[in-house]
């Protein structure tokens, strides 16, 4: 008799169980499991449990961006996609056309609507918003910026506390602060800057270029502004050989953090590394202008996914919220050196600290007026994949900055002839 | 094949024929049962994406939606009007004419000592061998570090013979020669292992009858020794070209296709165009050409090279 | 054999010297490299030795990887391929070896179509088959394309054939047929190709990299080859040089010390691989 009553008790409590269940949330952040940021992750999501008891966020670690991306797609193939996902603002397009997301106006509205995303800068949410309506909230946002190493500048004789602002001075300053060994091998190089297509953007921008059109359909790699920036990238590595040729994103910090080059234009988003890293005196600076002081915003949001049952939706918009609040943001910046996506963030007590004892953090939020969205079209990893290796086989020489320029200019037209409609 | 007959005779004549007949029955279902396990896994993870990668390859499909259009022949154009394509044909084809006769040459040279009367053979042939039993992807860590510029091993003793610091994976024109580095090194312990079996199946008689007939080692080895050994050398060359167009882990993980495409191979391509670029169809194509080329190496070994294939009496 | 003369001889020692010396420096350099401290390795000066030893590295990969978690997966991986692979190809090679029956020949060739087309080149559609069976991110969606092996097979069909049809036909005599002959004959007298077969897959699973990555999406099912490339991928393993290398190690160390311990058992399997004629 007494089994049976057992039975029956855990019948019962089975029944009511589900009352008592958390809403728990799939959500997919571009990290691998030993990146430097899923302990800041771990630290929002649990946060987030003591302040909403009743939603459980498992988070899952899907390494680096196009990593993370494939993960989604995976599982939206298999049926089973994540319910939140952070994911890059130029896959928007991708996920649109895969019909994978759900619009986040209805629960904009319930904040405020337009007031609320006022409340962020406003070049982190327009590349967010496609045909009227906004698809994700911003993240961790970045711009490209400067690094420079004072103590090596003040090695070149030059002055630490003025970087390059000009191509012409950036020129200048890493031939200055190359330094060679008797046998001509590079002991310092002058400059680094990794073979990212984004920050290629910024220089084509820079040169007063424009790279795609907001309809997604069309791309502008054969102009003449996009075909100099490039010259002038591939001179300094080639002709007149201050910069290494073809370091990687990862690498590129390392050596910056090493002490190996005296100047590195990277993302605000590995600041913290450099800071925790460097043992010399650092400083940042705006990239260095042309023809216009003009970078390329990189960086990903909150996507809420369309298959996600509603309570699962709205268990995490009320994560994706809460992580973008003023509070969480100034701790995130702080943590990673992505720039605060909510203005008030920055007046708030830590951010202030912090940035009177870090000056160098401010300046990717400063040159936040000069920034435009990326470079985004449909079939955007193809396309990208088709500048980035038309773009070293330039470094390579394979190719002259026009006809390599024009040969990715006609390839990617060919992709995206099918979305001309 | 005589099944078991019991000895019993009970039972009414019918049922023993209708035991005669089901026993008959299941006599010649018998071999297709014994081979249905195999053939089911056979058929359902080889022949059947074979067949309907066919299929797909001639859809538009992005993988996440479940929307797939026709569009006829449109992915094989794609591929045919694609630079990168032809390039990733070319790459493979020439990392193919670089591993294989340099791999089976040194493979056969090595078996040749190592078939001598010498001492410490079971030590050479240990060091020679034990590249095959570890991962390739552990052979890619292991000369990742030693190709690096500035701290590689091969970089520092490179600089003693006054050579510059080479970035070997990051030279569009050194990087696939590298890959081809890291394919021999992996793989000729493998080769020279089955070329010692074929060696060792070679009748002594033989040798000693060219010997006898005043034949000195060099013409002894082409006259006898080589063309006993084409049994082996076809085969294993076979597998190594169609191995060599199926290469993987060593370009995700040492160059990741680059510098720019110098080093993308065909499952490389496929791989980035399905899961990477979301092309399902295109990806699909690209495999189906894939798949065409092997059958054809394939067919056209048989067909020319085994003519001159020599079987030992 | 051609009789040897002492300069022929010395020349041999000296061509395999340099050749083992190759493959084994390598391995030598990585060990070594394993117990530097992380910045020793950044000299523009050959290093060998270690200046202060340690076993940093190696404890490092255990913070870095679920190392005993992707272990597991690899043993299990790999062992229950070859648990139902000696179950698959035992029964086919035995009906290709001793029956007839219509059909068989190209029955044959069919097989063979797998060992042309590497699991490689059908990635798509088997990663499309295993997600519909709802097997993504499992042990068993990397076990699956390999339960059927036409290596297997074949190398099996080669020793089955082996058994006169004299001893088969007094078994038979004996009431010893069919199946029974199979089970209480074939099997045993073909238990030297067993090993050959099994040491060979054990090392072709245990060292597989591509198919696990593609049907893997988390820690759960990974293996160990696959972990490894995994971390060298990220900003820390593609900068922790002597961190990768214990990793390396401690990845290759079982299949290296079972080598060493068995090396005429396993040289022996895989020169059995090669003589399909």
């Amino acid at each position: 008799m007494r089994r049976h009553a057992w039975v029956v008790v855990a019948l019962l409590v089975l029944a009511v169980a589900p009352a008592w269940a958390a809403t728990e949330v799939k959500f997919y952040y571009p990290v691998h499991l030993t990146g430097p940021l899923v302990k800041e992750v771990e630290a929002i999501v649990a946060d987030f449990h003591k302040a909403n008891p009743n939603i459980r966020v498992e988070p899952v670690w899907g390494g680096n961006y196009p990593e993370n991306m494939q993960k989604t797609v995976a599982a939206l193939q298999a049926g089973s996609p994540p319910d939140l996902a952070v994911h890059l603002a130029v896959d928007l397009v991708t996920l649109r056309d895969m019909d994978a997301i759900v619009p986040l106006d209805e629960f904009v509205r319930r904040e405020g609507g337009e007031k609320y995303l006022a409340e962020f800068f406003p070049g982190f949410v327009n590349d967010l918003k496609a045909e009227g309506k906004i698809w994700a909230i911003p993240f961790q946002r970045s711009t490209p910026i400067l690094y420079y190493n004072k103590d090596l500048f003040k090695k070149a004789g030059l002055d630490p506390n003025k970087p390059p602002t000009t191509w012409d001075e950036l020129l200048a300053t890493a031939q200055k602060a190359t330094m060679r060994n008797p046998q001509g091998q590079v002991t310092t190089w002058g400059l680094t800057i990794p073979d990212d297509i984004w920050l290629v953007m910024s220089f084509i921008m820079q040169n007063g270029g424009r790279t795609s059109s907001p309809d997604f359909k069309k791309v502008y790699l054969g102009e003449k502004a996009a075909i100099e920036a490039v010259q002038f990238w591939v001179d300094m590595a080639n002709k007149h050989k201050v910069m290494p040729r073809h370091r990687t994103f990862p690498i590129s910090v390392q050596d910056f953090a090493a002490g190996n080059t005296a100047m590195l234009i990277h993302s605000t988003g590995n600041l913290r590394f450099v800071r925790d890293s460097a043992k010399f005196e650092w400083g940042t600076a705006f990239l260095p202008k042309h023809k216009q002081q003009s970078v390329a915003i990189g960086g990903a949001g909150f996507y809420i996914f369309k298959k996600a049952p509603k309570e699962k939706q709205e268990a995490a918009w009320q994560f994706a919220k809460f992580a973008c609040s003023p509070e969480i943001q100034a701790r995130w910046n702080i943590g990673s050196g992505y720039i605060a996506t909510r203005k008030s963030a920055f007046e708030l007590p830590i951010m202030k600290e912090y940035a009177a004892k870090l000056p160098q953090v401010l300046v990717a939020r400063d040159q936040l007026p000069y920034a435009s969205p990326e470079m985004s079209t449909h079939d955007n990893w193809k396309m990208r994949n088709i500048f980035v290796t038309t773009f070293q086989e330039i470094l390579d020489e394979k190719y002259t900055p026009e006809a390599g320029m024009k040969k990715a200019q006609a390839e990617i037209e060919k992709i995206l002839a099918p979305f001309q409609k | 094949m005589p099944d078991q007959t019991h000895g019993s005779g009970a039972g009414s004549a019918s049922t023993w024929e209708k035991g005669r007949a089901r026993r008959r029955a299941l006599a010649l279902a018998r071999p297709y049962l014994y081979i249905l396990p195999t053939f089911f896994f056979l058929f359902v993870f080889t022949h059947w994406p074979i067949l309907r990668t066919f299929y797909v390859s001639f859809f538009k499909w992005n993988m996440a939606s479940p929307r797939m259009e026709f569009v006829g022949f449109a992915n094989y154009a794609q591929a045919r009007s694609a630079p990168l394509f032809w390039e990733v044909l070319r790459n493979n084809i020439v990392f193919a004419i670089g591993t294989v006769p340099l791999t089976l040459a040194l493979a056969l040279a090595l078996a040749l000592l190592i078939n001598q009367k010498l001492r410490g053979l079971a030590i050479y042939r240990a060091l020679l061998f034990y590249p095959t039993m570890i991962p390739m992807a552990a052979a890619a860590m292991i000369w990742l570090w030693i190709l690096t510029p500035n701290y590689g091993l091969l970089n520092f003793y490179g600089k003693w013979l006054g050579l510059p610091d080479i970035h070997w994976l990051g030279h569009s024109k050194l990087a696939l020669w590298a890959l081809v580095l890291v394919g021999v090194w992996k793989r000729v312990g493998y080769y020279m292992v089955i070329y010692l079996a074929g060696l060792q199946v070679i009748p002594d008689y033989l040798h000693e009858a060219a010997i006898i007939e005043g034949a000195n080692p060099w013409q002894r080895f082409w006259r006898v020794t080589f063309p006993l050994l084409s049994p082996t050398t076809f085969f294993v060359g076979l597998m190594a070209v169609i191995d060599s167009f199926q290469a993987i882990d060593q370009v995700y993980l040492m160059t990741g296709g680059g510098p720019g495409n110098a080093t993308n191979l065909f499952i490389f391509y496929i791989y980035q165009n399905a899961f990477r670029f979301f092309d399902m169809g295109y990806g699909s194509a690209v495999s189906a050409i894939l798949f065409l080329i092997l059958l054809g190496l394939t067919v056209l070994a048989f067909r020319t090279l085994h003519r001159r294939v020599h079987y030992a009496a | 054999m051609p009789r040897s003369r002492p300069l022929w001889r010395l020349a041999a020692h000296a061509i395999l010297f340099v050749a083992a010396l190759v493959m084994v420096v390598p391995l030598v350099w990585i060990v070594l490299t394993a117990f530097k401290e992380r910045n020793e390795v950044f000299s523009l000066v050959p290093q060998w030795l270690p200046a202060h030893p340690t076993f940093n590295n190696f404890l490092g990969v255990l913070d870095a990887m679920p190392f005993w978690r992707y272990y597991w997966n690899t043993l299990v991986v790999a062992f229950g391929i070859l648990a139902v692979q000696l179950v698959t190809i035992t029964l086919a090679a035995y009906a290709f070896a001793r029956m007839e029956f219509p059909g068989r020949d190209a029955l044959f060739i069919l097989l063979l179509v797998q060992l042309m087309i590497a699991p490689q080149s059908t990635v798509i559609q088997n990663y499309l088959t295993v997600t519909s069976l709802g097997l993504l991110d499992t042990k068993l969606a990397i076990m699956a394309p390999y339960l059927a092996s036409a290596f297997g097979t074949f190398l099996l069909r080669q020793t089955f054939k082996g058994i006169p049809r004299e001893l088969e036909e007094a078994a038979a005599l004996d009431g010893c047929g069919g199946f029974r002959f199979l089970f209480h004959v074939a099997i045993p007298l073909a238990l030297p190709g067993y090993l050959a077969f099994g040491l060979v897959s054990l090392t072709y699973h245990w060292n597989e990299f591509f198919w696990p990555l593609v049907v893997t999406e988390t820690t759960n099912a990974r293996t160990l080859t696959l972990g490894l490339g995994i971390f060298a991928q990220t900003a820390e393993g593609s900068a922790d040089w002597t961190m990768l290398m214990a990793m390396t190690l401690m990845v290759i160390a079982v299949p290296l010390v079972l080598f060493l311990v068995f090396q005429k058992r396993f040289i022996n399997s895989f020169m059995q691989s090669g003589l399909g004629g």
